[in-house]
């Protein structure tokens, strides 16, 4: 389990959809930008992975929300959070 | 503006996210260059006025008049472009303006129209009673929920004849809970801006016969550019100001004609304006008579 958190320099906006869809999360690097969109399973991992502020298995609460086994997605969610962490748009605190 | 997602598409950022980012970042903007803000108006105020005010087109922040050099410099350094200086930006001259790429346009105050106390001191009452809002998840500094009031209803008064913004706002402060519109009449005297307030509130005939009078009937029920600039003459708080005042009446602002040709203006095209604006001033003022007279034949009849 990891503990992820929005960086201080990056500003959110979320934007609820009204209907399936979900939400789409607006991230903006300051004071700079640009700003970054993420949405579907995108927004998803990045809420979930922020959610809490305390240490949690992203995988497992992904998989709850799409309804799959934690198997069949661990490879993609991982290396997206990997991504997200490259580009600055997630902070890992056991870093 | 448009963004790029995560699957790779460009999709529209909606109004309020951007201004929401131009606030967030002028919030690190000041706080690196230690630059005392409030964020004011749009985005930025309390969700019980949200609806009234509505988001705006800009990010408005009202800053420590000491402060003003040293957040112009900062803004110009993170790429804010100049659009418009406070002198010629409006008939009060309190904002300046400035555009970046990505949050679109930031208006600087050094004072808020309406306010009479001294702008460092009004600014001072206003930034010991602050309270945090949260702007795009950065804690941002904003005025009291009383100070958002005043702004709101101060704001209203620059309408320029819109009658419907008026009497939104109007509505909203008659029913404002008794305690709350009790704490905004005591800012209202404490910040000497009874005239702007009550002009808000369409009530600006309490206070005929006082010097600013004028301006504030221009301003919140609209006029030609005549008569705005002799309200702002009449409105100059010594004979000195006022002369000034007269003086820049009749010659070009730059930046408008700029903006209206959309390039630097040259030599000539300033000569040309200058020329020109006494003609357009006395046509406007032709049509605002005639405009009157209908209106009046309408009511006889």
């Amino acid at each position: 389990m990891t503990d992820y958190v929005r960086p201080a320099d990056v500003a959110m906006v979320v934007e609820d959809l009204d209907d399936e869809d979900g939400v789409v999360v607006y991230l903006a690097p300051l004071p700079d930008g640009p700003v970054q969109v993420l949405n579907g399973v995108g927004s998803l991992i990045w809420m979930e992975a922020t959610a809490t502020g305390t240490p949690v298995d992203v995988v497992a609460r992904v998989a709850a929300l799409v309804d799959r086994p934690p198997e069949t997605i661990r490879a993609d969610v991982d290396s997206f959070l990997e991504n997200l962490v490259e580009r600055r748009l997630l902070e890992r605190l056991d870093d | 503006m448009t963004a790029h997602s995560d699957a790779g598409q460009t999709v529209g950022v909606p109004l309020s996210a951007r201004l929401a980012f131009a606030h967030a970042a002028l919030h690190v903007i000041a706080a690196e260059a230690h630059v005392d803000i409030l964020h004011i108006k749009g985005v930025a105020v309390d969700a019980s006025i949200g609806t009234v005010v509505g988001p705006g087109s800009d990010a408005d922040v009202l800053v420590r008049p000491s402060h003003i050099p040293l957040v112009l410099d900062q803004l110009q350094r993170r790429g804010w472009q100049h659009y418009s200086d406070f002198e010629s930006g409006s008939p009060f001259g309190h904002a300046a303006t400035f555009f970046h790429n990505c949050w679109g346009f930031g208006d600087i105050h050094r004072h808020f129209p309406g306010i009479g106390l001294a702008a460092d001191e009004a600014f001072e009452q206003l930034w010991s009673a602050r309270t945090t809002n949260p702007i795009a998840g950065v804690p941002c500094a904003v005025p009291s929920l009383e100070a958002q009031v005043l702004i709101m209803v101060l704001n209203a008064a620059r309408s320029g004849g819109a009658s419907s913004r008026m009497a939104l706002v109007r509505t909203a402060w008659e029913g404002t809970p008794p305690d709350l519109r009790e704490q905004v009449t005591a800012l209202v005297a404490s910040l000497r801006a009874e005239v702007a307030f009550s002009a808000g509130l369409g009530e600006l005939e309490r206070y005929r016969g006082r010097r600013d009078y004028l301006l504030w009937k221009v301003a919140s029920q609209g006029g030609t550019r005549l008569e705005e600039w002799v309200a702002r003459v009449w409105a100059a708080p010594t004979p000195r100001e006022a002369f000034q005042l007269a003086v820049r009446a009749a010659l070009v602002n730059t930046e408008h004609l700029a903006i209206r040709i959309g390039h630097h203006p040259t030599r000539l095209e300033v000569v040309r304006e200058f020329v020109a604006r006494p003609y357009r001033g006395v046509t406007q003022e032709l049509g605002h008579l005639s405009e009157r007279r209908r209106r009046r034949h309408t009511q006889a009849s």
